[in-house]
C-alpha cells in the first residue's frame, strides 16, 4: 500500500453515492469540488468548510481502525493537516473525501506501525479519560445501555476482531459499520474490488466462527 | 464452510454482489431470514435454494450483529477551530508563501 495519498486518483464514483445515492450526494460532491478549488487558491475559510463538512467521517473512519481515543483525535487533526498543505498538488480527478479518507487509513496504519500494536489492547483499551468520556454520554438518559454494558460491548467486538489482519480489519469496519461500498473500499485502500469481497467473505467466516464458538462455550457453562 | 468466489453460478455472483450492497442499519440485529426481506426478489429467492449462498447471508447477518455493538467516536465542537489553528501555526513554520504547498 502506498504511503503517500496519491494525488491521481482513480475515476471511481464518489464516495457516499452508492449509500445515499441521488442528486444530493451529487450536489455535495459538487460543493466539495467548488471549495477545493478555493482553498487550492489560499482560502482558508473555503478549507475550513471542507473540515466541517468532512471531520465526522473522518472520525469515524479513524475510530473503526484505531482503539484509543486520544489517537483518532491527534490522526484526524493530522489528517486534515496533511490535506491542507498538500490540496494545491489534489487535481480533483477523484472525489475528495475519498482522498481525505485514504489519508486517514494511511495515518491510522502508520501510527499502528509505530506504536507496533497489534489489536491484542482490548483488555485495557478504555483509558481513564476514555471511560469518562463514556460516562458522561450515557448520563444523557438517552435509552442506551450504560456505560459499563457499552465498555463490554466494545471489548467483546475488539477481542472477536483480534483474530483478523490488520487490513481486514478495516475493511469490515468500513464495511459493515460505516457503511462504505466496496468500490469505495477498493480505492480507499488501493486494491482491487474482488479482492475487497473475497478478504470481506473470509473475514465474516471468522468472525462467524468466533461467535459461534462463543456462543458454544457460553452454552456448555450454563 | 462453501467458498462463494470459486463457484461459476451467475445467480450467486448476483446474490454476492446484492449482499455487498445491503445497506448498514445502524445498531439494529437482524438475522439471516430478515435480511432476505431486505434483497431484490431473485436473489432472495436464490437465498432460499443455494446452501453456499445461504450461508453467506448467514455469516453476514452474524458479523453485522456482532459488529453492532461498536462504539464510535465523534469530533468534538473544538475541533474545527483546533485544526485551523494548527494550521496557521504549521504555515508559519513552513514559512511566508508556503501555506499551501
Amino acid at each position: 500500500m502506498a504511503r503517500v495519498p496519491k494525488t491521481e486518483a482513480l475515476a471511481l464514483p464518489e464516495l457516499g453515492k452508492s449509500r445515499s445515492g441521488g442528486a444530493g450526494a451529487a450536489a455535495r460532491a459538487e460543493e466539495d469540488r467548488e471549495l477545493v478549488r478555493r482553498a487550492q487558491k489560499d482560502d482558508k475559510q473555503a478549507f475550513e468548510e471542507l473540515v466541517r463538512r468532512h471531520q465526522n467521517r473522518v472520525f469515524a473512519v479513524a475510530g473503526g481502525i484505531l482503539r484509543n481515543k486520544e489517537d483518532v483525535e491527534d490522526i484526524a487533526q493530522q489528517v486534515f493537516l496533511k490535506a491542507y498543505f498538500s490540496i494545491k498538488r489534489f487535481d480533483q480527478r477523484a472525489a475528495f473525501s475519498t482522498w481525505l479518507y485514504k489519508i486517514t487509513v494511511n495515518e491510522c496504519w502508520d501510527l499502528l506501525r509505530k506504536k507496533k500494536v497489534r489489536p491484542l489492547v482490548f483488555e485495557a483499551e478504555l483509558s481513564e479519560e476514555q471511560a469518562q468520556v463514556y460516562q458522561s454520554s450515557s448520563e444523557q438518559s438517552d435509552g442506551r445501555p450504560d456505560t459499563s454494558e457499552r465498555m463490554a460491548a466494545q471489548q467483546q467486538v475488539e477481542e472477536l476482531m483480534s483474530c483478523l489482519e490488520e487490513r481486514d480489519r478495516t475493511m469490515l469496519v468500513l464495511k459493515e459499520v460505516q457503511g462504505f461500498s466496496v468500490e469505495e473500499i477498493a480505492e480507499i485502500m488501493e486494491i482491487n474490488s474482488n479482492t475487497v469481497k473475497v478478504r470481506l467473505f473470509r473475514a465474516r467466516q471468522k468472525i462467524t466462527e468466533r461467535v459461534r464458538r462463543r456462543r458454544g462455550a457460553t452454552k456448555s457453562t450454563e | 464452510m462453501g467458498n462463494l468466489f470459486q463457484r461459476e453460478s451467475k445467480d450467486c455472483r448476483s446474490f454476492q454482489d446484492a449482499l455487498e450492497d445491503l445497506p448498514v442499519k445502524g445498531n439494529a440485529r437482524l438475522s439471516a431470514e430478515e435480511w432476505i426481506g431486505e434483497l431484490p426478489a431473485a436473489e432472495a429467492k436464490h437465498a432460499g435454494e443455494c446452501v453456499t449462498c445461504h450461508t453467506a447471508l448467514e455469516e453476514f447477518a452474524e458479523t453485522r450483529n456482532a459488529l453492532a455493538g461498536m462504539a464510535t467516536v465523534e469530533a468534538g465542537p473544538w475541533f474545527v477551530s483546533r485544526v485551523m489553528a494548527a494550521i496557521v501555526e504549521g504555515a508559519g513554520r513552513r514559512g511566508p508563501g508556503r501555506s499551501l504547498e
